[in-house]
Formats: structure tokens, C-alpha cells, sequence
């Protein structure tokens, strides 16, 4: 070793000693950064891998800021997180009180109750609160924990939708999943949903091996990571395991099924058939309707919270207040009908302009325009995606029909429903950036065809 | 300075200096933004009051350097109210806790940051020596039978004097339990454990305005947990019994189980409702309190003629009676009503016409009070006016004399 390389491997130890004293996770979240970083621009172009690293960059930075904002304005001695993040301050506080009970720390007894109570509980609690066991208390280490989270399942997307849709389309959604406001918070926050649409992302991306690796092994493996992640995200958050399982199961027979048009066909009619037969049958029929009302009480309960709701209900059943069950209780099949058809309505239109209450939903509103566009957008990227790649597509769309649904019958707050909607925003934006560049590319071709017939017309044209 | 290699003094890349320098000024910076980012640690210099009597809610003042708000302060076991005045000065409010050393700690919003110990010293206050009247509840035939008249009821620490010791004692009873029936409570025999009536003596400690044993301020209706003498009821027996609190007097004022006595009482009422009395007759007032409480008693718990006297006509009598008067309960379509407020019921009798006097022998189940023996809040003792409401008519007399039945009396002190 030279005399000068000696002087900065010396350096170099000495501040990475003294930044790991002071936050150790902010180290971490270095090292994970460049890996990031070094695996979202592998064997890519020159000119795509610069602006894939300038967007990955840029993500990076505006999180780092805005987290070093909450970290100089925090409140010393409290527990503090930004101020759509209040249950993100409620994990934090119960996540440290695990991680003391784990030393044998001494605790508040009040804080021993509150650690593991029922409301609110994720698994996702022990794993912030591990960290903390590894590292030592990290009240802020915990957003670079989640905003690492967010950008490897944004980078494990994009190099999924690349090789699927091509780098115009994948680079497009990056940047609008790295940079649409309410997901950019989401990532900065406490909460569970970033490792929750990382699970499920994990989910999908073994799906995809599964139906494309020839090798058994892979698909073994493969199909174990599928398993460990669906039964661990059903941890994260209740619910998540059905979505995930449902949302991989038709994404497998949709990527099946669109390999020939008679097989499209007979899935249809089979699909069809299958849910006719369901619903004749009495337990089937049952267990959707006992599922139903569950998601409509829980609707219910949310109207008569506290907060900017929307109904979804027929009118006479917001008559009674919870925890009353008998309307509920009574509702028939069409009414249910009717519920389901307007959450699905809700999840795509709310908010409305006419259902604004707040400034901060005033500024939402230009958010709620690009959604409308990621939507319709969406739907054009849909048609060309399966030409493209059917089983990405199929998943994608699986994972989005899937997951909203399920948040669509059980919600009734416009800002808790905002924020589960952005769970499958990841799943959309891909989606939606296809169709963008198709619409682009079409017209772009449209134009090029009619100078093209332009020019052979001038060309028949004899000279005047 | 720099060579034409973009050396500095022909040694050092310049490049590699401004890094070189850059790391060495992050050092400095590090530093600086660690001592402005940390939040020290607050130390308690002082507390006042170090010690406090026991059962006596205190402030607390702690005086000491970098103490903070949203601080949670616990004193021992229980949490202390932290109110911040400055850096240096904050009061808690300590609860009130039993004798002992306690220790403090402070906690902010997740881990504890202070741990003062033997910070707080809860010192035995005064005592005070009451008789209290009741009985031993939730009793088995095995723990029944270790209570005696002078057993004795240990103190925690086993240096300390007992906390209570036992008096008298009178057979195991069937325990009573209310039960409710529409709005009103009845009393009924229940089957299960006994009940032991009990006279102890109890030492408890003076706390405020109130005496305590352990932590239970001593009171009619209150239950007191005992504690038995190590080994007392053997491996698988009781640690401790419980004893409901009928009556609590001063010592001095010896207090005495309820008893059964015999009064006689001269009645004056007109000849027409002195017709209407005969032996048998049971006083139906008891069957409802006034404070608003339904309980229906059962007919022991009530006075019984047992003897009527003859007739004595008095021509012109002047009787003036001013007392308060129960009035029956109501029935309502909702049941048995309790009276009215006892003002409103007062009732101002002048007869000037002819009138009968005659004396009866009533059985009345007393409870012994400070101020002497007692019927449902009437004194029963020679010259006070007695009240007897039957079913038929109500009675104003007044009490000739009061003989105590000594079989009731219970076991000798």
C-alpha cells in the first residue's frame, strides 16, 4: 500500500468512525444508496444511465432535505415526524419501547401497554424497532429507512418495466413515482406502507420469474420468496396477504391467458361461469356478502368519524351510528351491489372539487388531476402493454385492480383513502407511462406518415 | 507554492489537499453540530421535601440542570404529574404512597433518562386507634377458623405494631346479599361462604383528613384486606382476610355488636287507631331509607310489638308533637318510591280532644352509636320519642325504659 492511499484509507476510516457515532443508520443508508444507485444503472446506455442516475440523485436529495428540515426543526426531547405523519410518530414511540424491552431497558409501565396493543399493530414494529436494537435509537434513521425502502422498490420497478415496456416508458414512470407529491411523502414518512408495497413488489417480481425461468430451481426459490412474501406482508398490514395472493394468482392465468386470443377467450368464459356458479352457491355467496358488510361497517365507521368523508352507502344505512350492526346486517345483494360499484367510482374520482374542505385538499386537487391522467393514461398503456409483455401487464394490473378494490369498499375518509390509493400508484404509474409514450409515439408517427404522404404527393406533382 | 505537477510545496495533489482540508474542517463541523443537536441529560441537584408523612399527596420540588418539558416523572410505583418552571427547577406531584423509600425517575416521550435512588423517604405518620364493627366476608369453614378473640392481624414489616386485633367475635352467620328486584334491593340469605361479625381494633395511619390502613381509608362500607401471620393458614390457605366495615368508632367509645333490646313505649293516639294495634305488629319504616337507597330489610332487622297495653282515656289532652316522621314508601307502576326529603314530611300534631295512652313492649334491633343505642337513625333510650309505622297506622310514643338482651350481645369483650 502507498504512502498517500495509507493517508486516505486512514481518513476515510476515521469519518466513516465518527458518522457512524453519530447515526449509524445515515451510514447504512449511504452504502445502500450507491448500491442503489450502481444496480439501477447497470448495464444501461450511457445517455439512459445518466439520466436514470440524475433522477435516482435528485430523489435522494430532496428526501435527505427534507428529512435534515425535520431533524433541525425538531422539538428536542420529543418524538416529532412531519405533519401528515402523526401515526408515524405513534410507531416510532412504540417501536423504541419494544426495543427497550428487548435490552431490559427500563420502561413506563403505561408504555409497556401501549407497545403492543392491539390498535394500530404491524409487524413492521419489530422490524423499525430491530433496527433499533442493532443500531441504537434512531428517531430519524427510521424516514432513511423507509425512503431506502421506497426507492429499491422504485428501482426493482423500473428495471422490471424497462425490460417490459422499453427505457422511454420505464424512465417516465421513475421519475413520476419518484416526484408525484403524495408518494414522495409517503416515502419520507414513518408509516408501514413502504415496506408493504416492497412486499408486495418482492411478490410480484418472483411471480414474474416463476412464469419466465425455465430453470426448476429458480422457480423453487422463487416460489419461496413468493411465500415469504405474501405471508409476511399479511403481517404489515391485514389484508395484504389476500391482495397479494389474489392479485398474483390472476396475474399468473391473466399472463396465461393472453398468450392466444382462444385462450383469452375461454378464461372469460370460464371466469364468468366460475362466478355465476359462485354466487348460486350458498357459502360463496355468503362468505362475499358476510365480507361485504364488513367493509361497508367499516366504511360506516369512518363516515361517522371525525374528518372529510364520502358515502357510499344507500342512504338509510348511515342512519344508525356504530357500533350498531343491524342495518348492516340486512343488507341485500343489490344494495351491495350498488356499494361496491360506487367505492369502485370513489377510489378513482375522490376527492371531487366540490368535496374540497381544507387548503391542504385545495392543493391536492392539482395532484387529483394527474391521478385522473395516470388513470385514462393507464388504460391506453394497458392495451399496449399486453402486447409487449403480457405477464408484466397482467401483474401490474393485477396488483392494481386487486389492492384498490379491497381499499376502496373499506374506505370513507378522503385523506386515509388517499393514502392507501397511493399504495398502488407504483403498480399504475408504469402502466400509465406506456400508454403515455404510445399516445407520443403515435402521434409522432401519425405526423411523420401524413410528411411522408406529403412529400410523395409533391413528388408525383409535376413542376409548374 | 504549486509546481507544475499541481503539487502543493511539491508534496501534496493539490486536489488531494482541498479533500485533506475539507475532511479535517468536517471534524470540527461534526463536533459542533453534535454539542448543538444533543439534548443533554437533566440532573437533579435537589429535592424538597425528602421526606413526607405517609398517605399524603405532596409537591415535590426538584432543582438541577437541563431539565425539560414533556418530561414523565414516576415516583416508586406510581406516576408523579412533571410540571417544568425552568432548566433548572420543576415540581412533581407525588401521590400518596404507603411508608417506604422511594426511588425517581424521570422519563421523556420513549426511555427512561434519570434514576434517582432512595430519592423520596415516606415516613409512618401518626396512628390512630379506632373500633370498628362489621365482618369478616368470603370466608371458608377452615378460615373461619382462625379467628379468635384476641387474634392478632400482622404488620407488613412484622416489627411494626399489629394493624388490627380482634375484640369480639359472634358465631359464623349466612353471609346476606343484596338482591335487586325491580328498583328496590332486598336482603336474602346466601349461600356460600359464612360471614364472622367482628369487633377490632384497628391501628391505622393519619393521612390528611383521613385514617388509612394500607391504602384504604377506613369508613363504614369500606373493606380492609388483614394480613395473617406467616404460616397461619398453612401452604394452601389465605394470606389475608377481608373484613367489611359496619360501624367505626374512636377507642373509648366501646363499641358493641348490634343487639336485639326490649323498650317500653308509651303511645298516645286516638281511640280509633289504638284499637288498630295488636301484638305482631312489625315497624315497616325500616323497609326504605330515606338517603334515597331502596333496601328492603328482612323482618329481623325490624321492631315487633310484643305486648300491648290497656287503654287509659285522658279527657283533653294537650299533645304536641313536632318530630320528623317517615313516611311509607310509594307503590308506583315502577315499584317500591322512597320518601321525600325528611323536611318536607315534619309533621305538627295538636290534639285537644280525647285521646287514649297506652304502653307497649317493643322488640327493636339497636346498633350501638357513640350516642347510644339506635333504630333506624331514632335514639333508643328512656325519654325519646319512638316512631312505629305498621302497615295499619303509625305511632308516636315515647320510650319508657330499654332493657339489652344479653344472649345478643354478643362474645364478651
Amino acid at each position: 500500500m502507498t504512502g498517500r492511499l495509507r493517508v486516505w484509507a486512514i481518513g476515510a476510516g476515521v469519518v466513516l468512525g465518527l458518522a457512524y457515532a453519530l447515526s449509524p443508520l445515515a451510514v447504512w443508508f449511504a452504502f445502500v444508496m450507491i448500491a442503489l444507485l450502481w444496480t439501477a444503472a447497470r448495464d444501461l446506455p450511457a445517455d439512459e444511465r445518466r439520466v436514470v442516475l440524475a433522477v435516482l440523485s435528485v430523489a435522494i436529495a430532496l428526501r435527505l432535505v427534507a428529512v435534515a428540515i425535520l431533524f433541525i426543526g425538531a422539538d428536542t426531547g420529543r418524538m416529532v415526524s412531519f405533519f401528515w405523519d402523526g401515526d408515524g410518530i405513534f410507531l416510532k414511540k412504540r417501536a423504541i419501547w419494544i426495543r427497550n424491552l428487548w435490552l431490559g431497558l427500563p420502561l413506563e409501565p403505561s408504555d409497556l401497554t401501549y407497545a403492543f396493543e392491539t390498535y394500530g399493530w404491524t409487524s413492521y414494529l419489530f422490524v423499525i424497532a430491530y433496527l433499533q436494537y442493532l443500531v441504537g435509537p434512531a428517531p430519524f434513521g427510521i424516514h432513511l429507512f423507509n425512503i431506502a425502502i421506497s426507492l429499491a422498490t422504485a428501482m426493482l420497478l423500473y428495471r422490471v418495466a424497462r425490460r417490459a415496456y422499453g427505457s422511454h416508458a420505464a424512465i417516465l414512470g421513475l421519475a413520476t413515482l419518484l416526484f408525484l407529491p403524495t408518494p414522495f411523502m409517503w416515502s419520507i414518512s414513518a408509516l408501514k406502507e413502504s415496506l408493504y408495497v416492497l412486499l408486495e413488489v418482492c411478490a410480484m417480481l418472483a411471480a414474474i420469474v416463476i412464469l419466465r425461468r425455465t430453470s426448476v430451481l429458480v422457480k423453487i426459490a422463487a416460489l419461496g420468496l413468493l411465500v415469504a412474501a405474501v405471508v409476511m406482508n399479511g403481517t404489515v398490514r391485514s389484508g395484504a396477504r389476500e391482495i397479494s395472493a389474489l392479485a398474483v394468482a390472476a396475474g399468473i392465468v391473466g399472463s396465461l391467458a393472453a398468450r392466444r386470443i382462444s385462450l383469452a377467450i375461454l378464461t372469460v368464459v370460464l371466469v364468468t361461469l366460475g362466478a355465476y356458479s359462485g354466487w348460486r352457491s350458498n357459502v360463496v355467496s355468503s362468505q362475499v356478502m358476510t365480507r361485504l358488510r364488513a367493509a361497508a361497517f367499516q366504511h360506516i365507521g369512518h363516515v361517522h368519524t371525525e374528518g372529510n368523508s364520502y358515502k357510499l352507502l344507500d342512504e338509510h344505512f348511515y342512519s344508525q351510528e356504530p357500533p350498531s350492526t343491524t342495518a348492516i346486517g340486512a343488507m341485500t345483494a343489490r344494495e351491495a351491489a350498488r356499494f361496491v360499484a360506487r367505492a369502485c367510482l370513489a377510489f378513482v374520482l375522490v376527492p371531487l372539487p366540490s368535496q374540497v374542505k381544507s387548503a391542504p385538499e385545495l392543493l391536492f386537487l392539482a395532484q387529483q388531476v394527474v391521478w385522473y391522467a395516470l388513470v385514462v393514461l393507464a388504460l391506453v398503456g394497458l392495451a399496449a402493454g399486453f402486447r409487449r409483455d403480457a405477464a408484466v401487464t397482467s401483474l401490474l394490473m393485477a396488483f392494481s385492480v386487486a389492492g384498490g378494490v379491497v381499499i376502496a369498499v373499506a374506505s370513507g375518509n378522503i385523506g386515509t383513502m388517499v393514502r392507501h390509493r397511493d399504495t398502488i400508484v407504483p403498480f399504475v404509474v408504469w402502466l400509465s407511462a406506456l400508454g403515455a409514450v404510445e399516445l407520443i409515439t403515435g402521434v409522432a408517427n401519425f405526423g411523420a406518415r401524413a410528411a411522408a404522404r406529403e412529400s410523395v404527393v409533391a413528388a408525383r406533382t409535376p413542376c409548374q | 507554492v504549486i509546481d507544475d505537477r499541481g503539487r502543493l510545496f511539491g508534496k501534496v495533489n493539490l486536489i488531494d489537499a482541498a479533500v485533506g482540508v475539507f475532511v479535517l474542517l468536517l471534524i470540527p463541523l461534526a463536533y459542533g453540530a453534535f454539542l448543538l443537536f444533543r439534548v443533554p441529560a437533566p440532573t437533579i441537584e435537589s429535592l424538597q421535601p425528602a421526606t413526607v408523612a405517609d398517605h399524603t399527596p405532596v409537591a415535590m420540588t426538584i432543582r438541577g440542570q437541563n431539565l425539560r418539558p414533556y418530561l414523565r416523572a414516576r415516583v416508586g410505583p406510581m406516576a408523579a404529574e412533571f410540571f417544568l418552571q425552568s432548566p433548572t427547577l420543576a415540581e412533581i406531584k407525588v401521590p400518596a404512597l404507603p411508608a417506604g423509600t422511594y426511588d425517581l425517575e424521570l422519563y421523556d416521550e420513549s426511555n427512561r433518562i434519570l434514576l434517582k435512588t432512595a430519592a423520596l423517604t415516606v415516613g409512618v405518620a401518626s396512628t390512630m386507634k379506632l373500633e370498628a364493627v362489621g365482618s369478616f366476608v368470603g370466608l371458608s369453614k377452615d378460615a373461619a377458623a382462625l379467628i379468635d378473640v384476641g387474634t392478632r392481624f400482622p404488620s407488613r414489616n412484622g416489627s411494626a405494631p399489629a394493624v388490627a386485633e380482634v375484640l369480639a367475635l359472634r358465631p359464623p352467620e349466612l353471609a346476606m346479599r343484596r338482591v335487586k328486584i325491580g328498583p328496590a334491593t332486598f336482603a336474602a340469605a346466601a349461600v356460600g361462604p359464612s360471614l364472622v361479625p367482628a369487633i377490632l381494633r384497628i391501628n391505622c395511619a393519619v393521612g390528611g383528613d383521613v385514617c388509612t390502613l394500607d391504602v384504604t381509608a377506613l369508613a363504614e362500607g369500606a373493606t380492609i384486606a388483614l394480613p395473617l401471620a406467616a404460616g397461619a393458614a398453612g401452604s394452601n390457605g389465605p394470606d389475608r382476610l377481608q373484613f367489611v366495615i359496619n360501624q367505626i368508632f374512636p377507642v373509648g367509645f366501646h363499641a358493641a355488636f348490634p343487639a336485639v333490646v326490649t323498650a317500653r313505649i308509651r303511645f298516645v293516639a286516638e281511640a280509633e287507631l289504638a284499637r288498630m294495634v295488636k301484638v305482631g305488629d312489625v315497624d315497616v319504616s325500616a323497609a326504605l331509607s330515606t338517603d334515597g337507597t331502596r333496601s328492603v330489610t328482612l323482618d329481623s332487622n325490624r321492631a315487633v310489638l310484643t305486648a300491648v297495653g290497656r287503654d287509659t282515656p285522658t279527657t283533653n289532652a294537650q299533645i304536641v308533637v313536632d318530630s320528623p316522621f317517615r313516611r311509607s314508601p310509594q307503590l308506583t307502576s315502577s315499584g317500591l318510591e322512597p320518601p321525600a326529603a325528611d323536611d318536607s314530611h315534619r309533621r305538627g300534631v295538636q290534639y285537644q280532644h280525647p285521646m287514649v295512652v297506652f304502653t307497649c313492649t317493643v322488640r327493636i334491633p339497636a346498633v350501638f352509636t357513640p350516642s347510644g343505642w339506635s333504630y333506624n337513625a331514632q335514639p333508643v333510650k328512656g325519654g325519646a320519642l319512638f316512631n312505629f309505622e305498621s302497615v295499619s297506622g303509625t305511632l308516636i310514643g315515647t320510650i319508657l325504659d330499654v332493657k339489652v338482651e344479653p344472649e345478643n350481645a354478643g362474645t364478651s369483650r
